[in-house]
């Protein structure tokens, strides 16, 4: 994932902060969920855009929300299984 | 043997008979039974040592269980049971303004938190709230020693005797759970222990659970099915894993690492699941018993569950807090039975102690094919609500010399005898399991907004579940994010609405109220 898509997807999920009213910045290693900052739709949410934007499927993975729990993670995870 | 009413009474008597067998798994750690009763036993001594512990002629002390899912919610509540209270639930989510108002309508004689709750226990709170705080740690508080507040570690109680539990009249209130209300006030529905008892001892006997099984707990504990997940689970001495709320989309994972074997969660949960592909086929073949239910069952839910844990029955479970829990039951079986002109699943009959029927709005019961409101009776309705005698009169009437509850359902019952739920009479809407009346938020809207037309929706719908709410205040100059952030003062969490939009008129409709369903139209078109 280079520099460019890493910044979609701290755009993408400063949205979905914003609607529910956290303007706060995002750190790459911050926790997003388990933290409690977003809730399940939100998983949903994002589950979807990183599948139609970076072309990635969860359905090969069983999922754990620890995989795409802060941005250094979606990262990682999208780096290692866009193949 | 006298018939025991304590919801602490089951895992007393699993202390004594089988103290090591796991009680609760949380947090990475495991309770026995043993060690569950120890605490709750001595939270019981310590809440009984307090000199607020009288009961109010006759009626017992209540305590407020300001805590999550966790150990400590656990803990709070049986020790308020044993201790021979009646619990409420408050949660961890309520901005400090309903939780103020909840505690003038509750008359607590203490709190009990668990970590996250412990937060919410602002001076203000503190000064309106109960003089006995019970919390993990303690609190670091000036100023209870100001107000007068006891304060005691839960985590450091003195050891207390272990023996039973605080015996219950059936008649006694076991717990009170605050639902929304239309008028912005939050409504409390007391439930008596032998409509809780009724329920526990029908329901472990349906679904055949046993001491080798383990639950799931997937609910908060303001939610009254958390007490399905909770009482049934140690009825039978099994073992309750709470799962946090941060990680439910976890849910597939946590069964199959810990082998479980019974699940309850909302329909919309799956639906959720299903979305970031977490119900691979087979991915749960350790569940042997899956029970749906605060939400209609879509057969795609089904279908996505029985792929997924293929060696579990299913079942549909209806009922509303006012009719303690759940009432009515459908086996999911071979052969679909839906509703008419929906993918839903039937609601089927009513459980053992209770009774069904549809009525019309002059309370006629109506014969089966014709539509109506689902009136509920039997042993397990609510006594009514807290301090609100006229509402409960209102919505517990006598019908043919028997007291109704009017669910504000709307239902139809088939040829065959089962009843359908065909959505709702009022403006009531279940989101994710929780029950939200559109007018409270209304009432909010128009107050923060200072413009009288205001209204929500739930919108969009998937496949005839709600899946967010959308406010529009008829105003076009309307700033948006002020009205979102203002209501999170005084509304949890769950019923602030995703987008408010402004308009500069909203619709009417023929009886001049406000046309939701234009709007939700508006909404469809706006969006394609």
């Amino acid at each position: 994932m280079n520099s460019n898509e890493k910044e979609k997807v701290r755009e993408f999920l400063t949205g979905l902060m914003g609607a529910r009213g956290d303007h706060g910045p995002i750190e790459d290693s911050q926790s997003i969920f388990v933290s409690g900052r977003l809730d399940s739709l939100a998983i949903t949410n994002l589950v979807l855009f990183l599948e139609t934007e970076f072309g990635v499927s969860f359905a090969d993975t069983a999922f754990d929300i620890d995989l795409i729990d802060s941005i250094a993670a979606i990262e990682e995870f999208v780096t290692r299984v866009r193949v | 043997m006298t018939k025991q009413y304590s919801l602490a009474f089951a895992v007393a008597r699993h202390s004594l008979a089988c103290p090591a067998s796991p009680a609760i798994s949380a947090e990475g750690k495991i309770l026995s039974y043993g060690q569950v009763a120890d605490s709750a036993a001595r939270l019981a001594a310590c809440l009984q040592r307090s000199s607020a512990w009288e009961g109010r002629d006759g009626v017992p002390p209540r305590v407020g269980i300001l805590a999550s899912r966790s150990i400590d919610a656990c803990l709070g509540i049986l020790g308020a049971a044993w201790a021979g209270a009646t619990y409420i639930p408050l949660g961890t989510r309520l901005p400090e303004e309903r939780l103020l108002t909840i505690l003038s309508l509750c008359n607590l004689s203490a709190i009990v938190a668990d970590a996250e709750g412990a937060k919410l226990l602002s001076e203000r709170v503190i000064a309106a709230g109960p003089p006995l705080i019970v919390a993990p740690g303690g609190l670091p508080g000036a100023h209870c020693a100001a107000s007068g507040v006891a304060v005691f570690d839960l985590n450091d109680l003195p050891a207390a005797r272990v023996n039973e539990p605080v015996a219950l009249k059936p008649t006694d209130p076991a717990y009170i759970i605050f639902t929304s209300g239309t008028t912005g006030v939050p409504k409390g529905v007391l439930i008596s222990a032998g409509a809780i008892r009724h329920y526990i001892e029908i329901t472990c006997e349906l679904l055949g659970l046993t001491a080798e099984d383990r639950a799931v707990e997937t609910l908060e504990v303001t939610f009254d099915v958390s007490l399905h997940d909770m009482f049934t689970t140690w009825e039978v001495g099994a073992a309750l894993y709470i799962l946090p709320a941060t990680r439910v989309m976890n849910a597939v994972k946590f069964v199959r690492e810990n082998a479980l074997s019974v699940w309850f969660s909302v329909p919309s949960l799956v639906g959720m699941l299903k979305q970031v592909k977490a119900l691979s086929p087979d991915a749960m073949p350790s569940l042997r018993v899956s029970v749906f239910g605060g939400e209609p069952l879509p057969d795609s839910v089904v279908a996505a569950w029985r792929a997924a844990a293929p060696n579990s029955r299913i079942e549909n479970f209806y009922g509303p807090t006012e009719a303690t829990v759940f009432c009515l039951r459908r086996a999911v079986t071979a052969v679909a039975k839906l509703s008419p002109e929906r993918d839903f699943w039937s609601i089927g009959r009513p459980m053992p102690g209770s009774e069904a029927a549809v009525v019309d709005q002059a309370l006629n019961f109506l014969a089966p094919g014709s539509t109506g409101e689902l009136a509920l009776a039997g042993v397990q309705l609510a006594d009514g609500y807290l301090d609100a005698p006229e509402l409960t009169s209102r919505r517990f009437p006598e019908i043919a010399g028997q007291r109704w509850y009017l669910t504000g359902d709307l239902a139809i019952q088939d040829a065959d005898g089962e009843f359908h739920c065909l959505g709702r009479i009022d403006n009531q809407i279940k989101l994710h399991g929780y029950r939200i009346e559109l007018e409270e938020i209304d009432t909010h809207l128009r107050q923060v907004s200072g413009n009288a037309m205001a209204a929500t929706v739930a919108w969009p719908i998937a496949d005839g579940i709600p899946q967010g709410l959308v406010a529009f205040v008829g105003d076009r100059s309307v700033d948006a994010g002020a009205i979102i952030a203002r209501p999170n003062a005084v509304l949890p969490a769950y019923m602030i609405p995703g987008r408010v939009l402004g308009l500069d008129s909203l619709p009417l409709n023929s009886s001049g109220k406000i046309d939701r369903k234009a709007l939700c139209q508006l909404l469809d078109q706006l969006k394609a």
